[in-house]
């Protein structure tokens, strides 16, 4: 069996509690557990705790623990590795988890490089027959933690690796010359520079699974990768571009799966493009204030209208996705059904983008040319990755110029974006906002002010609506999920009329494989713990 | 043959010309490292890292300091022989990183060089042997092609056909990742596995030897002492390959010492478009993610490559044109 990832990460990242790298997170699931995992219908469902329960009206969570788990050098779980885990590793290290469970809980935890300490998390171990539990309590209701526990946002580490070493961080994930160690369906065997190999593990507390002997992950290049799993070379493929998906769909030996979730998994993926609302290179803190200058054109709401305006977006899915996706209808993805509100950006109408540029001062000189307001042209740049960002880059530049708007484009790799976003030195920036599968994760950082952070990814338009936050806020400590919907529909409408995101496409991961290997799950847990091959 | 000692002190001489060419090199690569927007932790942060985490990273790996402190001790560091470690490969060494795929560039690069080579002289020679004639023209034709055509475009096609379409050869990698072979039959995994990337790295070094081949023997084969030999009753075989090919190999040699550094650079696309588990994916994965310590190793590495290339290739010179001695 061979999976496969570009790019391959190395051996001494495989740490998924300390970074959120793409390729990482599909090595999480061989590897690791989390205390709760998501089933294919988004509920929680045990898996290193085998019960919780939610006391104080939704601030504190006990989580009882399995008894028979053992880390893949031998060493029982216990309750202390839980909790260190927590304090040292996620709430310091993990993008989303930090961000998400950290300003939540009751008392705050001790920032890196002080000792870590989080005194609102409580470990009691085991004895007797009284099984070992560990206890989160927050400052109000929290109603999002059971989907924040999964493998990918709080993979559980062996504490006694790092016995008189600094704690994990990005750039050192491992101590020095440490394999990786975790409790999951497949343990680590080595890494070169062309593959990693993963074996069965024997101990694993969900026996018989997993039925696979050696799981190998290899790096090819996305214009092999059809031709390698047609040729028979590999297995399984995480994504098949756009392009290479009808001669795999006529192949009688591979089959196709098609979900939300995306290669890195993150799940309910939305192509968005961010306005800058204030002007380029502000400090975060200033825009926070809302002391910072307004953007020059994009603080204009009728001009960020126009531009939606000028979008015809009924060809997009086609053009830009290559017929992979769908429209995306709202703010939040039409994936998270409960909090999903019909809330379109507005409609196709080039007379009317005319119309609100005229209004808005913005003169066209003449047929085809950009228009101008005391003498200053309306160019925007505009940010965006290579492929499916790049053509929807390239298709917007095409629309607006009929309404004379001019989009310069300027392509970026990974390291770029996320500094321009940073320190918020852009005009319009596409990105690929995964949600995950509740607001609160995903969405809450793209829209409260107190995200204003100049961390990436982040609320990047410098969007503040003390409504909007009152509500997210509400919504956070509300446990009853209808409630919770209405909060979150009271949002969207609010968003929609501000227009700070434009939120175009919801994209869909394609993943294939040989009809020879079965029982993969390619959207929810660890994704080969029930596969098996047949040859 | 060169005096020992000259030849020690032509050796010397050059390479002490070379330091300040690598250090210019390595000042440029820094700096352009530091132009690029982003740094290395930008690339470990991931999605929506926290400011404090972010700001620690920074410190631990000091890029905090300013920029001539950090080029300094990168420096101070190299003299003592240490290439640092990773900013974003868990702290690996960088030696280690380039040490393990070191061997499988060198195997694609040294295949395609001695193969361009080879079949490049021969072909050059067969086509000087009757030129103007049939075989000749057609090779001119089919360098002009080989010698213009996009490497990673004839990989794909490459690929199609021997690959996908007859299944003869492997479509990427170097081994098969499902078997676990032993000895010969590993060897021969790899030699499979090696075939299509090699022959799409040497095909337009190929062409340009052939052609330099043909036209350096034509120039020789009107000579007098050609004619001599000729006169003498040598054989056409033996006129060419005993007389006027070691002259017309000149230009050959310097060809093919001086591309070293160009097929270096060709290796990295070639290595990517196969999943050659080369350096190519290691520069490639260590420039998106502002890596400075890969970067400059590997730049190191190959300027380094470079230099002693240029510098056999004068010393072989020397070895087959006593003239170049005297200069």
């Amino acid at each position: 069996m061979v999976g496969l990832n570009a790019p391959l990460p190395a051996q001494g990242i495989l740490n998924p509690a300390v970074s959120t790298q793409g390729g990482m997170q599909q090595a999480a699931g061989l590897l690791f557990n989390g205390l709760v995992e998501i089933d294919e219908n988004a509920e929680p469902v045990p898996e290193l705790a085998t019960e919780w329960e939610i006391l104080d009206d939704g601030a504190t969570y006990v989580f009882t623990l399995r008894d028979d788990v053992v880390f893949h050098d031998g060493t029982p779980l216990t309750a202390e590795d839980v909790k260190w885990t927590y304090e040292a590793a996620l709430l310091r290290n993990h993008a989303r988890t930090q961000a998400s469970i950290g300003p939540a809980l009751a008392e705050p935890c001790a920032p890196a490089p002080e000792p870590p300490s989080c005194p609102s998390i409580e470990a009691v171990e085991a004895s007797g027959s009284t099984p070992a539990t560990i206890t989160f309590r927050f400052a109000d209701a929290y109603g999002p933690l059971l989907q924040q526990l999964t493998h990918t946002e709080g993979a559980i580490l062996p504490k006694h690796v790092w016995d008189g070493q600094p704690p994990p961080t990005a750039a050192l994930p491992w101590p020095e010359g440490q394999d990786p160690v975790g409790t999951g369906p497949f343990r680590f065997v080595s890494h070169d520079a062309s593959e990693i190999v993963y074996e069965r593990n024997p101990d694993y507390f969900g026996t018989p699974q997993p039925y696979l002997d050696r799981v190998v992950q290899r790096a090819v290049e996305p214009a092999a990768q059809a031709q390698a799993l047609a040729g028979g070379e590999i297995d399984w493929l995480w994504g098949v571009s756009g392009q290479d998906l009808p001669a795999l769909e006529a192949n009688p030996d591979i089959e196709i799966d098609i979900g939300s979730q995306s290669a890195g998994g993150s799940t309910n993926c939305v192509l968005k493009v961010v306005f800058n609302l204030f002007e380029r290179g502000a400090d975060p803190a200033t825009v926070r204030e809302g002391s910072a200058a307004p953007h020059p054109i994009l603080g204009d709401l009728a001009v960020r209208q126009a531009i939606a305006h000028a979008l015809d977006t009924d060809v997009y899915v086609d053009q830009v996705l290559q017929g992979n996706g769908t429209l995306a209808s709202s703010p939040i993805s039409s994936q998270i059904e409960f909090a999903h509100k019909d809330d379109p950006i507005p409609a196709f109408d080039p007379d009317e983008a005319a119309r609100l540029l005229d209004e808005a001062g913005w003169v066209s000189p003449g047929e085809g040319e950009v228009r101008t307001r005391d003498g200053q042209p309306l160019v925007l740049e505009m940010v965006h990755f290579a492929g499916n960002e790049s053509n929807l880059a390239t298709k917007m530049s095409q629309d607006l110029a009929l309404v004379g708007v001019e989009l310069r484009l300027q392509q970026v790799d990974g390291s770029g974006k996320t500094a321009l976003y940073g320190d918020r030195d852009f005009d319009t920036m596409v990105v690929s906002h995964c949600q995950g599968t509740d607001p609160e994760i995903g969405v809450r950082r793209f829209y409260h002010t107190t995200a204003i952070t100049g961390a990436p990814f982040t609320n990047g338009a410098g969007y503040s609506n003390p409504e909007v936050d009152a509500l997210f806020d509400e919504a956070a400590a509300e446990v009853d999920q209808e409630v919770r919907s209405d909060l979150y529909g009271q949002i969207q409408d609010l968003v929609v009329a501000d227009l700070p995101y434009l939120w175009i496409l919801e994209t869909v991961t394609v993943r294939a494989h040989t009809v020879d290997c079965q029982g993969l799950r390619p959207y929810t847990g660890h994704f080969l713990e029930a596969a098996f091959c047949d040859r | 043959m060169l005096p020992v000692s000259s030849a020690v002190r032509f050796v010397l001489r050059r390479l002490v010309r070379a330091v300040p060419a690598v250090g210019t090199i390595l000042v440029l690569t820094f700096v352009l490292i530091q132009l690029a927007p982003g740094d290395a932790v930008d690339a470990l942060a991931g999605d929506g890292g926290d400011q404090a985490t972010n700001d620690y990273l920074r410190s631990y790996l000091q890029l905090d300091r300013p920029i001539w402190e950090q080029f300094a001790s990168y420096v101070g560091n190299l003299l003592r022989g240490d290439l640092g470690v990773s900013f974003v490969q868990g702290g690996t060494p960088v030696a280690e990183l380039i040490g393990e795929r070191v061997t499988a560039t060198l195997l694609l690069v040294v295949t395609a060089l001695v193969l361009s080579s080879l079949a490049g002289v021969l072909l050059g020679a067969l086509a000087a042997r009757w030129p103007y004639g049939r075989f000749d023209a057609a090779l001119s034709t089919v360098s002009l092609v080989a010698y213009a055509i996009p490497g990673f475009w004839l990989a794909q096609l490459l690929v199609l056909v021997f690959a996908i379409r007859t299944g003869w050869l492997p479509v990427q990698g170097m081994t098969d990742a499902r078997a676990e072979y032993t000895g010969l039959a590993a060897a021969a995994d790899v030699a499979r596995h090696l075939v299509l990337p090699a022959a799409v790295l040497s095909i337009s070094e190929l062409a340009l030897v052939s052609r330099v081949t043909r036209s350096g023997l034509l120039t020789e084969l009107s000579r007098d002492y050609v004619r001599t030999a000729r006169a003498k009753g040598a054989t056409e075989r033996r006129s060419i390959l005993g007389h006027a090919l070691p002259n017309a190999m000149l230009p050959v040699v310097t060809i093919i010492g001086t591309r070293l550094g160009l097929l270096l650079t060709y290796a990295v696309v070639t290595e990517t478009v196969f999943g050659w588990p080369g350096l190519g994916a290691l520069l490639l994965s260590a420039s998106q993610s502002r890596d400075r310590p890969v970067l400059l190793g590997l730049v190191l590495l190959v300027s380094v490559s470079v230099v002693l290339a240029n510098l056999v290739t004068d010393l072989v010179y020397g070895w087959i044109d006593p003239r170049a001695r005297q200069h």
